[in-house]
């Protein structure tokens, strides 16, 4: 995400990208409307995509803002390895299933015992389903932002290297900025 | 000004940050749904235990006592139970299905008028015949590196929500030397150490 117009970097921006807003809307209004409204194959898959597009993006934006470490296109293809392993892993292994079913009760347990009344956290349903684990290919998105990214800084400054082009603008601001003296 | 600007823009763009970082954690862990509620759960002792806790609308399944036995000619090296819950007092029957996996390569189908002989009985003396049954044989691996499709047997009951324990399954022709019946019971809680 270009650096606001005077150059201040706001941590964890990467998640404003349009990529992952999307990725997020499609999620939230497919888990919360479409879902109840056409359920089928179709709304099936689409929070598999969306999620799986929006994690990698929630990750690094985490590890910017918790961290202090900006996104890298290495980082970015690990976050994707990651999400992408860990997806499927969960469809294809019972023990995986089981292991996220019981965090995530746990995890929405204040939630569950605010809004419904649980006295304890409620199980969950986790399908294995190897038909799922192609829509891992969609974590490569924040792999193709960051890499699209780092090609345009290095446009914009041909002595920016591969390994110092971190998309999320570490490009200081230009009042700020060794001046290249000759 | 400028610099004002630049400021408060900053502080829009984080506020925007942390507002789609909490969102984006909560959707990912709302993402999974939770089990659904029985609708018309059951008073305490109006449903067997045998069909397990009658909260959250699930399957559920478990290995027989044995789980592995030779019988009728058959090896079957894992055999199990299973069913629905949200079982009601008012359920005319609830269906129970046994699972029989077969060991070995090769292995025929098992003949539907041999799986048409297991009957279940309950403590109160009542005894069931098959609702339904089905068998496969074993099958070569689909692709290389695959594995086989084991040979196997499904038997369909129609039990009352009421059965009492223990529930046993009775194997007639598959009956074996050492073993002629499965208890298909819940396994008991092992002793806490003290």
């Amino acid at each position: 995400m270009s650096p606001t117009a005077r150059g201040s970097v706001v941590r964890g921006e990467l998640v404003l990208h349009p990529v992952a807003l999307v990725a997020l809307a499609l999620l939230l209004l497919n888990d919360h409307v479409l879902k109840a409204v056409a359920p089928g194959w179709v709304t099936g898959k689409l929070s598999d995509v969306a999620g799986l597009a929006f994690f990698p993006f929630l990750l690094l934006a985490l590890r910017d803002v918790l961290g202090r470490r900006r996104p890298t296109r290495r980082a970015a293809v690990g976050a994707a390895v990651l999400t992408g392993a860990a997806f499927a892993t969960i469809k294809l292994w019972a023990g995986a299933r089981d292991l996220w079913s019981d965090a995530m009760a746990l995890l929405r347990f204040p939630a569950d015992a605010v809004v419904a009344g649980a006295g304890s956290p409620v199980p969950l349903v986790v399908h294995p389903d190897p038909t799922d684990v192609p829509a891992v290919v969609a974590c490569a998105a924040v792999v193709v932002v960051l890499w699209r990214r780092a090609a345009a800084d290095r446009a914009r400054d041909p002595g920016t290297t591969a390994d110092e082009a971190t998309p999320t603008a570490l490009t200081p601001p230009a009042s700020t900025r060794p001046s290249r003296a000759g | 000004m400028a610099r004002d600007r630049a400021a408060r823009r900053a502080r829009w763009r984080s506020a925007a940050v942390c507002l789609a970082l909490v969102a984006g954690v909560g959707a990912t862990v709302a993402t999974t749904p939770p089990l659904e509620k029985c609708p018309n759960p059951p008073d305490v002792g109006e449903v067997s235990e045998f069909y397990g806790p009658q909260e959250y609308d699930q399957w559920w399944g478990r290995s027989t006592t044995p789980a592995a036995f030779v019988g009728g000619g058959f090896e079957v090296r894992d055999a199990s139970v299973s069913g629905e819950t949200c079982v009601t007092a008012d359920d005319p029957s609830v269906e129970v299905r046994v699972y029989l996996e077969m060991a070995g390569e090769q292995v025929p189908a098992v003949p539907e008028e041999t799986l048409r002989t297991l009957t279940i009985s309950d403590g109160a003396g009542r005894v069931w015949a098959p609702s339904g049954a089905s068998s496969g044989a074993w099958e070569p691996p689909a692709s290389e590196g695959a594995d086989p499709y084991a040979a196997y047997a499904h038997i369909s009951f129609l039990l009352p929500a009421d059965v009492a324990g223990p529930v046993t399954l009775h194997l007639g022709e598959l009956s074996g030397p050492t073993v002629d019946e499965l208890s298909l019971d819940p396994p008991a809680p092992s002793p806490s150490a003290s």
